[in-house]
């Protein structure tokens, strides 16, 4: 029964990991690879752009997963809280609709609804006199950031929802009934039954979605623009343009495993963390 | 015990095979038979990737089964999906499975040169006295001369069809009402976007929009023609003195640059440029919003038409002709490349039996064109001929198997009436338009190109939209980009 | 685990939760749905 399973892993998950040599090469569509030590390497950290790049890669992404932390565990103990089993499945339902879109499509949602040009949220704050003038959102160093963490959150949440609320229906109800009798209100329940319960799925979810923190590509991509490339280009969105015209295999590799590199760090690093804190990780 | 040891088994093994393949370098690739030279051996079979063409649910297999009639070969079309087409013809490559045939459009075209991996028609072409000699337009084949990876020019490749090139259409019904003529000149222009901002009362009217300030490849100045006027803002060979020279920091872009910002703030320009996609300014033209749009050329004047009327019956599009001070661009020709003799053993048997063919003026023109007769065009009993509805999506009729009908860069006798709307828009580019060549590839421009491109793009948007002044922005740009630029002119002018 | 819905002491503070936890998703199922429903009807 086993051995399928390792056949997989061994095949789609080990030795596809020996195509790390190729970072240490040249190897474009017409050049086998050759050899040059790091030089892909000293050139990624030579480019100026690369470190800010890495830098919004880690602004962006770390942000996000905190907003992700917070607002999914924070909606699924209040979903909880809804008497109605009816009125319950509706909102959840209603709420991880938007993860189904496609980001492409999301993007084109956010794009009218933030023009200039009857953009229902400008039009919203210049009737009530909040601004003079529409504020061209989506190319404004000062409000992208803050817009891509909302559209993330509008999208995502209501999915991330799914395995606390999953979690929570997990605890035993003897629990809540001694609570109650020791004189335990709703809140102080939930602060010392509910959240105490909860800790190992938040650990969990957290440092699996540390892992995927470099991986942060489309959401950026289809909200990006030349005027605001400080703030929200990030380490894929950058090889992506450098990689258009430039067919080196080598260098993509090489950008890969650093990326690897980076999330091992951050994952290894968060568990040794939560161990110290909670005396328990999860690697 | 036996767990165990099978265990441990499977995991030495697995640690010993990874070592290997760590170590061990790629396989070879390509055939090393002899390679053909005689022009009248013809292939049994050709491999092709291509990208531009019918889907495979519309009859692509038709057309290689039609072919291989015509003529006895296999014809083997491959055609990833649009947007990979670049990443799979380079994992082919890669992989030792290189086509005989290839599609190759912008940069590609001249990077695939430069590393050998095409094959030079140059001797073919001249020597050859086929049908396509007499009827092709000698410009289009020249701007497929490039530099090879040896540095001597060649003609790699055959031009797929015209490079065609955005023109500007305007909605004649709001010119018609506001008593204005096609303007001449740029203060005409400006004049004309003044008064349609302000048409009929309206306060949502956008005078003129495009798919960006700045096009993300070579050629890079088709949008916002009115206004670049002579500006190049991108790296060219001074014909005077022979040298590379980057047109950025030249007179007549930081021009273009100040002209631009002061439409911008006049609001004339879509305030919302930067951030517009093909499709975000397509819907805004549909839309009843939009006064001048920058777009292709050709067949997008029929679309653009038929949508535009949906919304707005009364309305009417025409391309304006260029201003006295600009004109149109014209991209160079998408090739059409024979893969070197190290993946190819008969370039010259397929350059004679399937590029000259697809370009013989008749039959064979006439199938990579318009299609397989009776599948995507049929004869009336009255003598025309018409094409018929798309097998995938037939409310639509079949505009092109391969090669786009209106640019053919052959005189073609196509028994298929064109729509006056095509042939209209595609008169005025072609009145006042320059073609340019394909930008020069090295390794240098490789390596640096793509930061160039950036920080050039965020310059002029900042300048456009009020955040620098032009002095300013050009300074920047050559402040930021002065490493890419010095790297790739000394790669280019030695 | 629902309690009696009502004003009276020891019950109000559940009532009033109840109220704003109801408007709460009241207005966050409006900001799921709304961008959706008018992208739809505006593409029609």
């Amino acid at each position: 029964m086993f051995i399928p399973v390792f056949a997989q892993l061994w095949v789609f998950h080990y030795w596809p990991m020996a195509g790390i040599r190729f970072a240490f090469t040249k190897y474009t569509p017409f050049i086998q690879p050759q050899y040059i030590g790091f030089d892909n390497f000293t050139r990624l950290f030579n480019e100026p752009r690369f470190w800010s790049a890495f830098n919004n890669t880690l602004i962006l992404s770390i942000g996000n997963l905190l907003l992700s932390m917070i607002f999914s565990v924070g909606i699924a103990l209040l979903i909880n809280e809804i008497g109605n089993a009816i009125a319950k499945k509706f909102v959840q339902t209603v709420i991880y609709l938007p993860h189904f879109l496609s980001w492409v499509v999301v993007a084109a949602i956010f794009t009218i609804i933030l023009s200039t040009q009857g953009g229902f949220v400008n039009d919203l704050l210049v009737k009530l006199g909040i601004i003079d003038e529409p504020i061209y959102f989506m190319a404004s160093k000062d409000h992208w950031r803050g817009i891509w963490y909302f559209i993330n959150r509008w999208k995502e949440t209501g999915w991330g929802t799914i395995i606390f609320l999953a979690a929570i229906t997990g605890i035993s109800p003897d629990l809540y009934e001694a609570a109650e009798i020791d004189g335990a209100g709703r809140l102080k329940q939930t602060w010392y039954i509910t959240i105490p319960s909860l800790m190992n799925t938040i650990l969990v979810v957290f440092i699996l979605n540390l892992a995927k923190v470099m991986n942060v590509f489309e959401s950026v991509f289809v909200l990006y623009n030349e005027m605001v490339y400080d703030v929200s280009d990030v380490i894929k969105t950058y090889t992506y343009r450098v990689g258009l015209q430039n067919n080196d295999y080598g260098y993509s590799t090489a950008v890969g495993l650093f990326q690897s590199v980076v999330s091992l760090i951050l994952v290894t690093g968060a568990n040794w963390f939560s161990e110290k804190i909670n005396g328990r990780g999860i690697v | 015990m036996k767990k165990n040891i099978v265990t441990k088994a499977a995991t030495i093994a697995t640690a010993l095979l990874m070592t290997v393949s760590f170590l061990s370098g790629c396989t070879g690739t390509g055939t090393t038979s002899e390679v053909n030279t005689d022009p009248n051996v013809k292939p049994t079979e050709i491999t092709m990737m291509i990208d531009t063409c019918m889907t495979p649910e519309n009859g692509l297999q038709q057309v290689a089964d039609k072919y291989k009639e015509n003529t006895g070969i296999t014809l083997k079309l491959e055609k990833p999906d649009h947007n990979q087409y670049y990443e799979k013809v380079g994992l082919a490559f890669a992989g030792g499975t290189a086509p005989n045939v290839l599609e190759l459009g912008s940069i590609q075209y001249p990077t695939f040169a430069s590393q050998g991996a095409l094959w030079n028609m140059a001797d073919a072409y001249a020597s050859s006295d086929a049908p396509v000699k007499s009827i092709i337009d000698e410009a289009y084949v020249d701007s497929l001369r490039i530099p090879g990876m040896d540095g001597t020019e060649g003609l790699y490749g055959f031009p797929l069809a015209k490079g065609g090139g955005t023109v500007t259409y305007v909605r004649q019904d709001w010119l018609d009402k506001l008593g204005l003529s096609a303007p001449t000149n740029y203060n005409e222009f400006l004049d004309m976007l003044r008064a349609f901002k302000t048409l009929d009362g309206r306060s949502d009217i956008i005078p003129i929009t495009a798919a960006g300030l700045i096009n993300g490849e070579s050629p890079y100045e088709i949008y916002l023609r009115e206004f670049y006027q002579d500006a190049k803002p991108y790296i060219y060979k001074d014909e005077a003195t022979g040298k590379y020279v980057d047109g950025m920091s030249e007179a007549p872009m930081k021009e273009a640059l100040q002209r631009m910002q002061d439409a911008y703030k006049e609001g004339l320009i879509d305030p919302e440029i930067v951030t517009n996609k093909t499709s975000t300014c397509r819907d805004k033209f549909y839309a009843d919003l939009v006064g001048c749009f920058n777009y292709w050329a050709g067949s997008w004047a029929k679309t653009l038409d038929e949508n535009l009327v949906t919304t707005v019956p009364d309305a009417k599009i025409t391309a304006l002709p260029a201003i006295a001070e600009s004109w149109y661009i014209e991209r160079p020709s998408t090739s059409i490349s024979i893969t070197s003799e190290q993946y190819t053993s008969n370039p010259i048997g397929i350059y004679k039996y399937f590029i000259e063919y697809m370009h013989d003026g008749g039959e064979g023109q006439m199938l990579f064109t318009r299609g397989v007769e009776n599948v995507h065009w049929k004869k009336n009993d009255d003598g025309t001929t018409i094409a018929l509805p798309y097998l995938e999506t037939p409310d639509k009729d079949v505009e092109k198997s391969y090669m786009a009908p209106e640019l053919s860069c052959t005189k073609f006798d196509d028994p298929i009436a064109l729509d006056e709307r095509v042939t209209s828009s595609l008169e005025t580019f072609y009145n006042n338009r320059k073609l340019v060549p394909y930008p020069p590839v090295n390794d240098t421009i490789n390596v640096e190109n793509a930061e160039l491109d950036t920080i050039r793009k965020e310059v002029i948007s900042k300048v456009v939209l009020g955040q620098l002044s032009a002095e300013e922005g050009i300074k920047e740009y050559e402040t930021r980009a002065n490493s890419q630029i010095s790297a790739i002119l000394t790669s280019l002018n030695g | 685990m629902s309690q009696k819905f009502s004003f009276k002491k020891g019950y109000r503070g559940r009532a009033i939760f109840v109220i704003f936890n109801t408007i709460f998703f009241i207005i966050v199922m409006a900001t799921m749905l709304i961008p959706i429903i008018k992208v739809c009807v505006d593409s029609l």
